[in-house]
């Protein structure tokens, strides 16, 4: 029996018993066709072509972002802000979207305070095709209500960004030693430059990735360096100190029409500069006011010829060489010839009414009455080396202890060039040009025993951990003796009590200084016999030196130290010993009574006429409340600020 | 009715081998087992492929849902950001109007304001010193006599 293969289900004929196979192939080849070219590609992508894809990729969407680091503030002694970074709104255009730049221009102008043509200049310019303008600035730090009505204007075009700002709330205390800064934030002078360095701290920066509208992708990568902040700067300034020394200074200038003037109040104790001011005159129909940033700090900058000031120096290396004591007698004609080829030195007034009228005074009543020629004589007694080293002994020729920009080292004969008359003009503080801080620092040395007192105006630092790092101070070094100082000490409170500084006597204390009143030098030789710079230095109490001042005016007429200068000083002092609760030293007013007459006899009134710091005062505090001002960089104030609503959001771009 | 050998029948002994399978000699015996039906396959396979579409759905929701908690994070993040910056604004505008307020001028401005003017002279006042009672009596040192007050009233009348 055969076995019949029972009937199976019929496969579908084919076209060739091959097909199948081949077909099979045929889609292997192309899968594998296909997927070779895939890695080729990917081989070339990634490992031929890697690095500059990467690159590509990266620089795609890795934005880094500049973390600018917040500017360290610069405080007083007592920790109240005269400097400060705070962050205001920058208003800028992208021309591209703005739509009709003629009437947006019309709008801004009379709110950012920007001329209309400029603005239409910033819209208008929409760049090429090739290479649009994106980005004009408009107004740069504007105050809070201006961002504000800017932004309730929702222009096309125009967008808002935070941008720090500086502010000095003080304004104008102490601005000319506070200084200002470039538009950029760096300092351009003043405390802002000398302590740039410590003052701008470092930026930081934070790499993100984003997309190509510029929004962070979400989940990615965030690399971040934090901005580290700048170093406070605390100062020896007493912000209560400054504004007295400067508007009773500035009152003194716009009584006596002067040019403008200088004063500076130091702790004796300590070196600690406790006001430093600068005043500028009425010049070109703009009334006398207190210095603005960007001027010139004069106390550390201007060179003049101190005059009889210097006499101070000239007497007490006199003293402490021995040549002459307190009692020394001398026969003082009202004039010297010390060359038969120059002119005479005479005293302020002829002795007795009469040319030929003599006069025989002691050292100390030669200092009291600050005679020139008494001065000469003994000067006579002292070598050209021996007052050139007295003068360089004291600081004059070399800066100060204060690191200043630009301060001068002052001018000084050398005794090889005294020739005929040049020891003499300098031993009565001519012929030798000096800083008011130089010479100020010659009677702090006496007023501190005969030892140098190197002034500061550094009182700390605090980094951006918080850590307070005490300034160093410099030790003082001996220049003369602590008997000679104390000989110096009590001549000196003769010329308050009964000579020519009879104006800088204060109720309940002994005050000690020394007037000054020096000719200008004339651009075409010679001096001026109608213009001074009168000044006075001098300390209190005298028994125990707490403050030492100098004020320093440029007069356009002549005045006298004494006169003009030592009423200044006699308020600021005053000010200074009760504010820091010095006890008085002088109940019975013994010194102040006898200054009083003698102020009398001489004709002075010894008074500061106030009213003008306070017109200034009031017209400022006006102007502040006016809010008209807009920060546009460089030296603008942030007077007028207040703590009004948040600025516009930085990102918002109508 | 000769019955028909099923076609899964194994083979008698006298089958011929078949061709295609050389190596199973004589008394090899294949080694087949019973396939599923097809039901089951097809149930088998259905099952996967739910298992791996509910699989895929589930992992795309839960991507999906982290996405979206990281970005609703960052959303918070920026938001606090910003109000950890108006603070820090609000602070310094805050700081600003103290120090302008407590500056000189603007007290000088509002003392004249109140009509306020400076003091013409200062007043020193000297206190007698106390006079001191025995040990016994006050160990502290203050004065306590009545009779001194009269003199110190005095003296702190200007």
């Amino acid at each position: 029996m055969t076995a019949s293969r029972p009937p199976t289900r019929k496969r579908p004929p084919a076209a060739s018993g091959a097909r199948p196979a081949r077909r099979l192939g045929i889609c292997s080849a192309v899968i594998v066709l296909a997927f070779g070219a895939l890695a080729a590609r990917v081989g070339q992508l990634q490992i031929a072509n890697g690095a500059k894809y990467k690159k590509l990729s990266v620089d795609l969407a890795l934005h880094t972002i500049p973390l600018p680091a917040e500017r360290g503030n610069i405080f007083d002694r007592d920790g109240r802000d005269l400097a400060m970074s705070i962050t205001r709104t920058t208003v800028y255009a992208d021309p591209t979207l703005v739509v009709d730049p003629l009437a947006e221009a019309a709008r801004l102008a009379p709110v950012l305070h920007v001329p209309q043509h400029t603005l239409v200049g910033a819209l208008a310019d929409k760049g090429t095709t090739a290479q649009p303008r994106r980005f004009a600035y408009l107004a740069h730090t504007v105050t809070d209500q201006v961002a504000t009505s800017v932004q309730a204007m929702r222009l096309p075009g125009i967008g808002f960004m935070p941008e720090p700002a500086r502010s000095y709330p003080a304004d104008p205390i102490a601005a000319s030693v506070v200084g200002r800064v470039h538009s950029d934030g760096t300092g351009a002078d003043g405390v802002e430059l000398l302590y740039n360095k410590l003052l701008e701290g470092q930026a930081g920066s934070l790499v993100v990735e984003q997309d190509p509208l510029g929004h962070d992708i979400p989940n990615t990568e965030r690399t971040q360096v934090d901005a580290r902040r700048g170093t406070d700067v605390v100062l020896t300034l007493d912000e209560d100190m400054q504004w007295q020394t400067e508007y009773s200074l500035l009152d003194q200038v716009k009584a006596t029409n002067a040019n403008g003037g200088m004063a500076v109040v130091l702790d004796v104790d300590t070196g600690d500069v406790v006001a430093m001011a600068t005043v500028r005159g009425a010049k070109d129909g703009a009334p006398a006011h207190v210095a603005n940033g960007g001027d010139s700090n004069t106390p550390l900058t201007d060179l003049f010829e101190p005059g009889s000031t210097n006499k101070l120096i000239t007497l007490s290396w006199a003293l402490e060489h021995g040549h002459v004591t307190p009692s020394t007698m001398f026969s003082v004609p009202y004039s010297i010839k010390v060359d038969p080829h120059v002119k005479a030195y005479t005293d302020a007034e002829p002795h007795y009414g009469v040319p030929n009228g003599i006069e025989h005074w002691t050292t100390a009543d030669i200092l009291r009455e600050s005679s020139n020629v008494g001065t000469i004589e003994i000067a006579q007694r002292m070598h050209n080396q021996e007052l050139a080293d007295g003068l360089h002994a004291f600081g004059l020729g070399s800066p100060t202890a204060i690191d200043w920009p630009y301060q001068p080292s002052g001018l000084l004969l050398d005794p090889s060039q005294y020739y005929a008359t040049g020891k003499y003009s300098t031993a009565i503080g001519y012929g030798v040009a000096v800083t008011g801080m130089q010479m100020l620092d010659a009677f702090t040395t006496i007023a501190n025993g005969g030892v140098t007192r190197p002034p500061r105006l550094l009182d700390a630092t605090i980094d951006a951990d918080g850590v307070r790092h005490p300034a160093p101070s410099e030790e003082g070094k001996r220049v003369v003796s602590a008997n000679t100082a104390a000989l110096m000490t009590h001549m000196l409170e003769g010329v308050v009590s009964d000579g020519t500084g009879a104006c800088a006597a204060i109720p309940s204390y002994v005050v000690a200084g020394k007037t000054g009143t020096a000719k200008k030098a004339l651009p075409t030789g010679g001096y001026s016999d109608a213009a001074t710079m009168a000044s006075f230095i001098g300390f209190a109490p005298a028994s125990h030196p707490r403050f030492a001042a100098i004020v320093v005016l440029d007069e356009n007429n002549l005045s006298y130290g004494g006169e003009v200068a030592a009423p200044v000083f006699s308020e600021i002092m005053q000010f200074a010993l009760q504010q820091y609760g010095v006890s008085p030293t002088d109940l019975s007013n013994t010194q102040y009574t006898a200054a009083q007459a003698t102020a009398k006899n001489a004709g002075n009134s010894c008074v500061v006429p106030h009213g003008a710091a306070l017109a200034q005062v009031e017209a400022s505090q006006a102007a502040a409340t006016s809010g008209a001002t807009t920060g546009s960089g460089e030296g603008s104030p942030g007077a007028g600020t207040t703590a009004d609503s948040l600025p516009p959001d930085p990102s918002a771009h109508t | 009715m000769s019955a028909q050998p099923s076609p899964r029948s194994r083979p008698g002994p006298n089958a011929t081998p078949r061709p295609g399978n050389p190596s199973r000699g004589d008394g090899a015996r294949a080694r087949l087992r019973v396939a599923p039906d097809r039901a089951r396959r097809r149930l088998r396979a259905r099952l996967l492929i739910w298992g791996a579409a509910l699989f895929t759905a589930a992992s795309l929701f839960t991507l999906v849902a982290f996405h979206v908690f990281a970005a609703q994070s960052a959303f918070t993040l920026e938001r606090l950001s910003k109000e950890q910056t108006n603070e820090q604004l609000r602070y310094q505008r805050l700081r600003l109007a103290v120090s302008n307020a407590s500056s000189p001028s603007s007290v000088i401005a509002a003392s004249d304001a109140f009509g306020m003017v400076p003091g013409s002279s200062v007043i020193t006042l000297t206190v007698p010193p106390a006079q001191y009672t025995t040990a016994g009596e006050q160990a502290s040192g203050i004065a306590t006599s009545v009779n001194d007050y009269p003199t110190t009233k005095r003296a702190l009348e200007p």
